[in-house]
């Protein structure tokens, strides 16, 4: 079965310098229907106005994953930083135990927009960390190209997050087509974070999402203008 | 029962005191505390700015992502941690303000059954504990556990905020 999310169902949230939009349930936007998907939960697109950004704040037994579509993140945490990031790399943080951080548009000029999601850990109180890699464009185009999943030697994931769960980056061309087997038990989450997609024939649009159970397989196909997607393989 | 809210109020220009700070903020989320952290503001940030270029970059950071401690914060919190670097004092210009603030509350009897901790450099704790306690909180203080450099210190005092803020709790029915 196949549930979308459509882009503009999503909750609206306007602070000025910030312009987000929230897939699931998050900060005051709390609706039942819409809590999560599985380990799935947060999934947030933010536009941040150039050089504001969230002061210190904390969090606990969360795995973070920033995907940045345009423009740079600036992120500086209680272990680490200033960490400078931009399109094509990933940051994971896993917030274990306790973790402060911050983060802002490090450009005082260019607007910032980027993709957040926040993946339930498998334990509590595990240590926090701190991941950033970049990702090659040649190895998301016209493929599945992981980007961040559990501690494993048939994967190895560039980055690590302590949940069954595996996140996916793939840039299609219009008509290109990646395929991923769905394992009994499995589920999927498709977000589209570019253009358009089709999910096993359904037609995604910028900013949509679906969640995906009881199918075998699952097939996403570039979209007239193509696209980039986001898969994520739960358990 | 409700979650413990730590407030975390700290000065500082080169960073020292904030990491110490930021540590003992950590500290409290280990102890699953909500934690707001506040800078006390500079009097004047652009003569600052300019009397320590050396704590320039550092300076214009914090003034863009720290808000300064308010009467509702303070209002909002179950502990507080304050620190200071070497050489500031609560009669110092960026904190005086701040500490006649706790001084009035506490005289006013809200700051009762909130509990407090300093952290900063050694030669400032003291100065800290004894305005914190003038103002009727209860100071949780261990010289060991605040020094500047011992960010793991500041982590466990943060911890040791939180347990004491909740065992001032009066029991809930």
């Amino acid at each position: 079965m196949i549930t979308i999310r459509k882009s503009d169902s999503r909750f609206q949230a306007d602070r000025g310098w910030l312009q987000s939009r929230f897939t699931f349930s998050f900060a005051d936007y709390n609706d039942p229907a819409h809590a999560g998907f599985r380990s799935l939960r947060v999934m947030n697109e933010d536009r941040i106005s150039p050089g504001k950004g969230f002061g210190p704040h904390a969090h606990r037994d969360m795995e973070i994953i920033t995907y940045v579509l345009e423009g740079k993140l600036q992120h500086r945490d209680s272990m680490s930083g200033p960490h400078t990031m931009g399109p094509n790399e990933i940051q994971t943080m896993s917030a274990g135990n306790g973790i402060v951080h911050s983060e802002s548009n490090a450009s005082q000029t260019e607007p910032l927009h980027l993709m957040q999601i926040w993946i339930e850990p498998s334990a509590e109180d595990l240590p926090p960390s701190y991941q950033q890699v970049a990702v090659p464009l040649s190895a998301k185009r016209g493929r599945l190209h992981l980007i961040a999943g559990p501690a494993d030697s048939q994967h190895s994931p560039p980055t690590t997050i302590n949940q069954d769960a595996r996140l996916y980056v793939s840039e299609l061309g219009a008509g290109e087509a990646v395929s991923q087997e769905l394992t009994s038990g499995r589920h999927a989450w498709v977000q589209v974070v570019r253009g358009e997609a089709l999910l096993n024939g359904q037609p995604l649009r910028e900013g949509d999402g679906a969640s995906v159970s009881g199918e075998p397989r699952i097939e996403v196909k570039g979209g007239a203008s193509g696209g980039e997607i986001l898969l994520f393989d739960l358990a | 029962m409700a979650q413990t809210v730590v407030v975390v109020t700290f000065y500082s220009r080169g960073g020292v005191t904030e990491r110490l700070a930021t540590a003992a903020a950590v500290g409290a989320v280990q102890a699953r505390a909500g934690i707001r952290m506040r800078r006390l503001a500079d009097a004047d940030p652009a003569a600052t700015l300019q009397r320590y270029p050396e704590a320039q970059e550092s300076l214009a950071r914090m003034h863009r992502e720290y808000v300064p401690p308010r009467e509702a914060d303070v209002q909002a919190a179950d502990a507080l941690i304050v620190g200071l670097p070497a050489g500031m004092t609560p009669r110092s210009g960026e904190c005086s303000g701040f500490f006649e603030m706790l001084a009035r509350l506490g005289g006013e009897g809200k700051l009762a059954g909130k509990v407090a901790a300093a952290v900063g450099a050694d030669q400032t704790l003291d100065a800290i504990a004894g305005a914190l306690s003038a103002a009727g909180l209860t100071v949780v203080t261990s010289k060991e556990d605040s020094r500047s450099d011992g960010t793991e210190a500041a982590i466990a005092l943060g911890r040791r905020v939180v347990a004491a803020a909740e065992s001032s709790r009066p029991a809930s029915t």
